[in-house]
């Protein structure tokens, strides 16, 4: 299974505990903008940080994909700013790379920010998402994701590819 | 470089000029060591990976769509400062855009638009004398639109930034000035010098709100020292109406004197500083101009203003909490994703629970999703 994640799925399988077993059981693409973000997270019911060892636990365990100037003025060209500005960094080199058709056919990108999600919807590549939850219940894993902000269940996902698919028919997040 | 996407240099060089940043030291904000790589950007002779243009638009405080798009898309917007003094004004100035034009992006994700405008009064910045009465009339026409109440400065920046939807941001201005105002598409809009006592920025606010309300005719004139002598009559008349200042000040006077401590506490107790108190007691006719320069300048005075400072402690939010409230408000919503939130409040994505803390928001106690209500239209 490969699968793309965004930097709240890292930071979230940190959280839950299963990234220890999710980077040896699935291929995992990030892109740079992903990894910068990337740097600590707080366990539940912790004040304390933690550090995410990006050197030793996480880029010896993914493949880094980015995309190319040429190919995050496709996005920049289709989307209106506002639109744009609803994504960070990580999510628009995604989405970028998902428009240009960089990422293999049998890749899911997975994310939990509805306006990475909806842009899925509005470059076609709505077939291409997976929820956090999904994943996690792929590879056998459970946990309670409802009262996490963010679509990270199936049904929040599908909620915002179909807000996403919605906007397509609209054209109310394209540039003019 | 790819022909595609040739103006990417030249966009480069424009936006690093507008920063008043050398190639050497944008090499350094983006962590490359020598300057001649970014010229050899801008000159287009060597391509520029996604990251490397992230990096870049960050440190000049553009999105990379300024860089990416064909049409030149920037828009000039006249920013006025107070006290402008060095290098680093045009860095804070394209800060200060970026942190507006994210403001009014968050505003339009909420429909939160200005409802109410910032009134407009036609001003000649020619004449001295008219000026100042025009100033004074004008701010007292302020304050009572505005309705301030008895003690203006507690209440000034919460109406003009909740009422008036007035961009109002504390920045750390590292000498380039005191404060600035600027307007555009993104509303009216001012920075604060977010170092400087409170009391100090709620006259630089008060200073700069009359540039807002004079804009217009500002344009038409020329900017001199002037019209921030207007500026500071206004802030003076707004702060510190003349009817309570003289029913405040004569409350203190015991056989024609009044004590030093009673003096700071009043300027306290008006959120002002003791040296603007001053002067408004000496245009109220209270005191000579001799006599303010000379207390100014006076020991016991300078300690008794320290003493009465020394146990007040003040907030330092470092961003408009309206500006807060409408990033969260976005994120629950999902208008927003988590980590442009946190590009927005500038912390790493990881901190952003521990930073909306410090603003009274618990983002783990937070749930997702719109819910709505019907109601009778």
């Amino acid at each position: 299974m490969k699968l793309v994640f965004d930097t709240n799925i890292i930071i979230e399988s940190h959280v839950f505990d299963v990234w220890s077993q999710l980077k040896v059981r699935a291929g995992i693409i990030v892109t740079d903008g992903v990894l910068d973000e990337v740097s600590h997270f707080c366990p539940p019911g912790s004040l304390e940080r933690e550090i995410i060892d990006k050197s030793s636990s996480v880029l010896p365990f993914v493949k880094v994909e980015n995309p190319t100037p040429e190919d995050l003025m496709g996005i920049v060209n289709l989307f209106n700013d506002p639109f744009l500005n609803r994504m960070d960094p990580g999510e628009r080199e995604i989405v970028a790379l998902a428009y240009a058709g960089k990422f293999a056919e049998d890749c899911k990108i997975c994310t939990a920010d509805v306006p990475a999600i909806e842009a899925l919807a509005l470059v076609d590549r709505k077939e291409m998402g997976i929820s956090f939850e999904e994943v996690l219940g792929c590879l056998g894993l459970r946990k309670n994701l409802r009262r996490s902000l963010g679509a990270y269940t199936k049904t929040d996902f599908e909620k915002a590819l179909e807000s996403g698919a919605i906007a397509k028919i609209q054209e109310t997040h394209f540039r003019r | 470089m790819v022909a595609e996407i040739h103006w990417i240099g030249g966009r480069i060089k424009a936006a690093r000029e507008n920063c008043g940043l050398t190639q050497q030291e944008l090499a350094e904000r983006i962590g490359i060591k020598y300057g001649q790589i970014i010229s050899t950007i801008e000159k287009g002779e060597r391509e520029i990976k996604a990251n490397e243009l992230y990096r870049i638009a960050r440190a000049l405080f553009k999105d990379i769509s300024y860089f990416l798009t064909e049409e030149e898309t920037e828009k000039v917007y006249r920013v006025i400062w107070r006290g402008e003094k060095s290098d680093k004004v045009k860095e804070k100035e394209a800060y200060f855009i970026e942190k507006c034009e994210q403001y009014f992006h968050l505003e339009q994700l909420n429909s939160e638009t200005p409802e109410i405008g910032l009134p407009q009064f036609p001003f000649s910045f020619r004449n001295k004398t008219e000026g100042f009465e025009k100033a004074e009339s004008i701010a007292a026409r302020v304050y009572q639109a505005l309705n301030l109440g008895p003690r203006p400065g507690i209440i000034l920046s919460d109406i003009l930034e909740n009422a008036y939807k007035l961009k109002i941001w504390y920045i750390d201005l590292e000498g380039a000035g005191s404060a600035a105002s600027a307007m555009g598409d993104f509303g009216p809009a001012i920075m604060l010098n977010r170092k400087e006592a409170p009391w100090r920025r709620n006259f630089s606010l008060a200073h700069e709100l009359f540039h807002l309300v004079t804009w217009e005719s500002y344009l038409r004139s020329e900017s001199n020292e002037l019209v921030e002598n207007f500026a500071d009559k206004f802030a003076s008349v707004l702060l510190l109406p003349a009817e309570e200042v003289k029913r405040s000040f004569e409350a203190k006077i015991n056989k024609r004197s009044v004590s030093y401590i009673d003096m700071v506490n009043l300027a306290r107790e008006f959120y002002v500083s003791a040296e603007a108190f001053l002067w408004r007691l000496c245009w109220l006719g209270y005191l000579t101009r001799a006599k303010v320069t000379d207390l100014l300048d006076n020991d016991l005075f300078k300690r008794r203003d320290r003493e009465a400072k020394a146990g007040i402690k003040w907030e330092e939010f470092e961003l408009p909490k309206r500006f807060v409230r409408l990033g969260v408000t976005s994120l629950i919503k999902g208008k927003l994703s988590k980590g442009r939130l946190a590009n927005y409040l500038e912390v790493n994505i990881a901190d952003l629970d521990m930073v909306l803390g410090r603003y009274d928001f618990d983002l783990g106690s937070l749930v997702g999703g719109e819910d709505e209500i019907s109601v009778r239209h």
